[in-house]
């Protein structure tokens, strides 16, 4: 699983990292099978210290990657992830970034299954998909 | 996880509002916890005024600066505006939600 943020974003990024942490609660054991993963598009702030803290505060299993510009760049084009950095003199440090909010479901090879967002299903009916697609894996 | 938090709406009409009773309802305020204290925090609530009113600045006594912005989302992709002041209609519910209006609180350490 896999989706962009970064961790000065008020809104859309914990609403969605508490979103996928109900989803990993209510998928139990399963969610053990599933590296949900947290890229930041803000890596001049989000150092991995950073990025440690404060997914470990929405769920345990959650892990933040960052890097450089350039890595992160990549991983985003990789994912067609748009994200732009928005000069806004009221948040902290004067920007904000836009992003793309789509959580990607990757098969263990890196191939693409499917995508869901935070506004699309309720928890459940999410858990419930990715049930059926681990057992179209044999998972 | 939703905590109750203190913050105090300034209304353009405040002091004509405040004459009357409950000219304007701050209605189910929550936020999430805050993760790191250097980091802002979306409070969310709703706002319903008897009279038309505008919600021109929010105050917090545990935060440095709180913010009103407005998620939008075109094509899967969240952009946060910032706004100047809030327009409260009479008898409305003016609803401050995730993904949508939100009022931001910075510098809580």
């Amino acid at each position: 699983m896999v989706f962009f943020g970064f961790t000065y974003c008020p809104d859309v990024c914990p609403t969605t990292l508490a979103y996928i942490a109900t989803v990993l609660d209510t998928l139990g054991d399963t969610a053990t099978q599933i590296a949900p993963l947290f890229v930041s598009v803000a890596p001049d702030r989000d150092t991995p210290g950073v990025m440690s803290d404060y997914v470990s505060a929405f769920h345990p299993g959650i892990v933040g990657l960052t890097g450089s510009d350039a890595d992160i760049a990549a991983a985003a084009d990789a994912f067609r992830v748009y994200y732009e950095r928005i000069e806004e003199d009221s948040a902290p440090d004067g920007y904000l970034m836009a992003h793309s909010g789509h959580i990607y479901f990757m098969t263990p090879e890196g191939r693409f299954e499917t995508v869901f967002r935070e506004a699309g299903q309720p928890t459940e009916v999410m858990a419930r998909e990715i049930r059926t697609i681990m057992k179209k894996y044999g998972k | 996880m939703r905590t109750a938090l203190l913050i105090f709406a300034i209304l353009a009409l405040s002091p004509l509002s405040a004459m009357a009773e409950e000219a304007v309802r701050i209605i189910e305020p929550w936020a999430r916890a805050s993760v790191l204290s250097s980091h802002p925090v979306a409070v969310y609530l709703t706002i319903e005024s008897v009279h038309n009113d505008r919600l021109i600045s929010v105050e917090s006594p545990i935060a440095d600066r709180v913010t009103i912005h407005a998620t939008q989302s075109n094509d899967g992709v969240s952009r946060m505006m910032h706004l100047s002041a809030l327009d409260l209609p009479s008898g409305r519910s003016v609803v401050l939600a995730p993904g949508g209006y939100t009022s931001d609180v910075g510098g809580t350490d």
